[in-house]
């Protein structure tokens, strides 16, 4: 009965959202990037560290996107960096959400000392800019493409904690808590089984928003030379063409053009959400 | 709670905020892997003990951790930033002369996009769900999903190389040096191209915010009543709606102003602009530790100044916020 009816409630709310256009477009360009990525190692493209072409060719018939300085062809690095870029967006943002939905619900639904650690915490990782903790962090321990996503997590959790901690603030006032409270549940399953429930799709929407951010975030810090120098993301493909921006500009355009589309796609997903969600938040 | 002790308490957890900061960033600029000594002075082979012994000492690179935290905490007191491993001169030098430099940047473009974007903003609302209002919406979306360097690097390979209306890099022209005004005017010709992108990054924002609260004010009663005694439409946005809808962007423009030491590092980066940004670059990559350290503890103490700046003047403002703590 109880599954029943979650999984109707799960159907409208999904009727609800596609009724949303930017959200479907956003999904549309989403899964196409998507689909390429997942499927790049059985299509027919060369090797992404394969320098069996000629340097600086333009695009032409034999490789469609051209290629780079070192003869390496454009379309399968493209691809393979939509796999690298893909999975940094989408592992660094989905760490962040899990530490900030946890300490912002915590914070949110114990105050007292706890809450005002978690509190100091996320006031001071307010005030250190997140590129530049980001930036010494790989500098000093070296760069790899698990540090890049832990870094970027790291820096930008606190953003989703203090949605999380304000939605669990106004959820904890509701009736249902208190009738949890009443019948004896304990604090944790109440928080676990009955606020954070409610009180996380804005969270959620935020965290999609945040692919986009951390996908933004890599290439910068890749742009800087600071990314794992053995996978072609994006970011990474675009500081590799720097110096020949000039002579020949689509080394560095291409994977640029595909970053913008993803995160294009990301927002449209993560706006049209946080909208439906929170439209309060969604002003913002 | 009065205004005093109000103040007080934001201070101090100001205060407290900047000690956090700058402890967690000592300990992981300390305790990363790779001694300062080689960065600096090269491979440790060629390099003879007693060099590395003398600078092991200069530097205070000898002491345990816990006395060299102590140490620096006592000279940030005293206001010493310590001296730089690459320069050798004071750390506040090297930093003080890339300070104009970049908020001259950062400044001019958020001040921009703060009057663009809310001038904008109203301009669309006016327009609800119209053209103009569509057209605006998406490009600022455009704009909002682009990264700042690469959208730099869009602008200098336009404007820069193929239009060449304006220089692709650098602070000034070099091969032929100017003097006095004209020397300015340099100066900002080759700003131009870095403002223009800060500003296009910086711009969504505003203009979402203004335009967003904008279209909701026009459910509200008073714009209702201001039309049907019918006033003129552009009176009612710029002079009504404008007063309810101008504070959020006033208080993004003054977080950003002090998120602004801070903000440019990589379009300085793409344009050549030798401001902070591109110290801090270079600090990590040489390990100049102290100038490294010194960027941080300028953009952090900035960055709360400003906070607990704006609480106060909210505190003043709106007295419900102080009894909220």
């Amino acid at each position: 009965m109880a599954r029943e009816l979650r999984i109707s409630e799960a159907l409208r709310s999904a009727r609800f959202i596609f009724r949303d256009r930017s959200v479907v477009a956003g999904i549309v360009m989403l899964s196409f990037i998507g689909l390429l990525a997942v499927l790049v190692p059985y299509l027919n493209v060369p090797y992404f560290n394969s320098m069996d072409f000629p340097r600086f060719s333009p695009p032409s018939p034999k490789n469609p996107l051209g290629t780079d300085h070192l003869g390496r062809d454009m379309l399968a690095r493209v691809l393979w960096g939509a796999r690298v870029s893909l999975a940094i967006g989408i592992c660094a943002a989905g760490l962040a959400s899990v530490i900030g939905i946890v300490l912002g619900s915590v914070s949110g639904y114990f105050r007292g000392r706890v809450g005002a650690v978690i509190d100091g915490l996320i006031n001071v990782f307010q005030v250190i800019p997140a590129f530049f903790l980001a930036l010494v962090l790989l500098v000093m321990f070296g760069s790899s493409l698990y540090l890049l996503m832990l870094v970027i997590a790291v820096t930008t959790w606190p953003m989703i904690a203090r949605i999380m901690r304000a939605q669990v603030l106004s959820v904890k006032e509701r009736l249902f808590v208190e009738a949890a409270k009443a019948i004896g549940c304990g604090d944790i399953h109440i928080l676990f089984k009955h606020v954070i429930p409610h009180a996380i799709p804005p969270a959620l929407a935020y965290t999609i928003l945040e692919i986009g951010s951390a996908i933004m975030m890599e290439a910068g810090l890749s742009y800087l030379g600071l990314g794992d120098p053995n996978y072609p993301s994006w970011g990474r493909m675009i500081y590799e063409g720097q110096p020949y921006v000039v002579s020949a500009p689509w080394i560095s355009l291409i994977p640029g053009v595909f970053l913008v589309y993803t995160v294009i796609g990301v927002n449209l997903v993560g706006n049209g959400l946080l909208k439906i969600f929170n439209p309060k938040l969604a002003q913002r | 709670m009065g205004l005093a002790s109000y103040a007080t308490k934001k201070i101090l957890e100001g205060f407290f905020t900047v000690i956090i900061a700058i402890t967690i960033i000592f300990f992981l600029v300390n305790l990363a892997p790779g001694n300062p000594i080689y960065f600096i002075a090269g491979d440790p082979v060629f390099l003879s003990p007693a060099v590395v012994e003398y600078y092991t000492k200069l530097w205070g690179l000898d002491k345990p951790l816990y006395e060299r935290y102590l140490i620096y905490l006592s000279n940030l007191f005293r206001g010493e930033l310590g001296n730089s491993y690459r320069f050798g001169g004071p750390v506040a030098q090297v930093i003080v002369e890339r300070i104009p430099l970049t908020l001259s940047l950062t400044i001019t473009s958020n001040v921009l996009a703060f009057i663009a974007g809310t001038f904008l903003g109203l301009r669309a609302a006016r327009s609800f769900g119209k053209g103009f209002d569509n057209a605006l919406t998406v490009t600022t979306f455009f704009f909002n999903s682009i990264p700042g360097f690469f959208l730099g690097i869009l602008l200098m390979l336009t404007f820069g190389v193929y239009l060449k209306l304006f220089p692709v890099a650098g602070l000034m022209d070099l091969r032929n040096p100017k003097t006095g005004i004209m020397l300015y005017l340099d100066i900002a010709y080759h700003a131009f191209l870095p403002v223009l992108t800060l500003t296009l990054i910086l711009l969504p924002a505003y203009f979402k915010t203004v335009r967003d609260s904008a279209v909701q004010q026009l459910g509200e009663d008073y714009v209702m009543t201001l039309r049907a005694v019918g006033m003129d439409e552009r009176r009612i946005f710029n002079k009504h709606v404008f007063r309810n809808v101008i504070l959020p962007p006033i208080t993004l423009l003054a977080i950003r102003l002090g998120f602004s030491l801070a903000g440019a590092a990589l379009i300085e980066n793409v344009f050549g602009w030798p401001g902070m940004g591109r110290l801090l670059l270079d600090s990590i990559r040489e390990r100049d530790y102290p100038v490294l350290m010194g960027i941080y503890f300028t953009i952090v103490v900035t960055i709360v100044a400003v906070s607990v700046v704006l609480d106060l003047i909210y505190g003043i403002l709106d007295p419900r916020i102080k009894s909220r703590g």
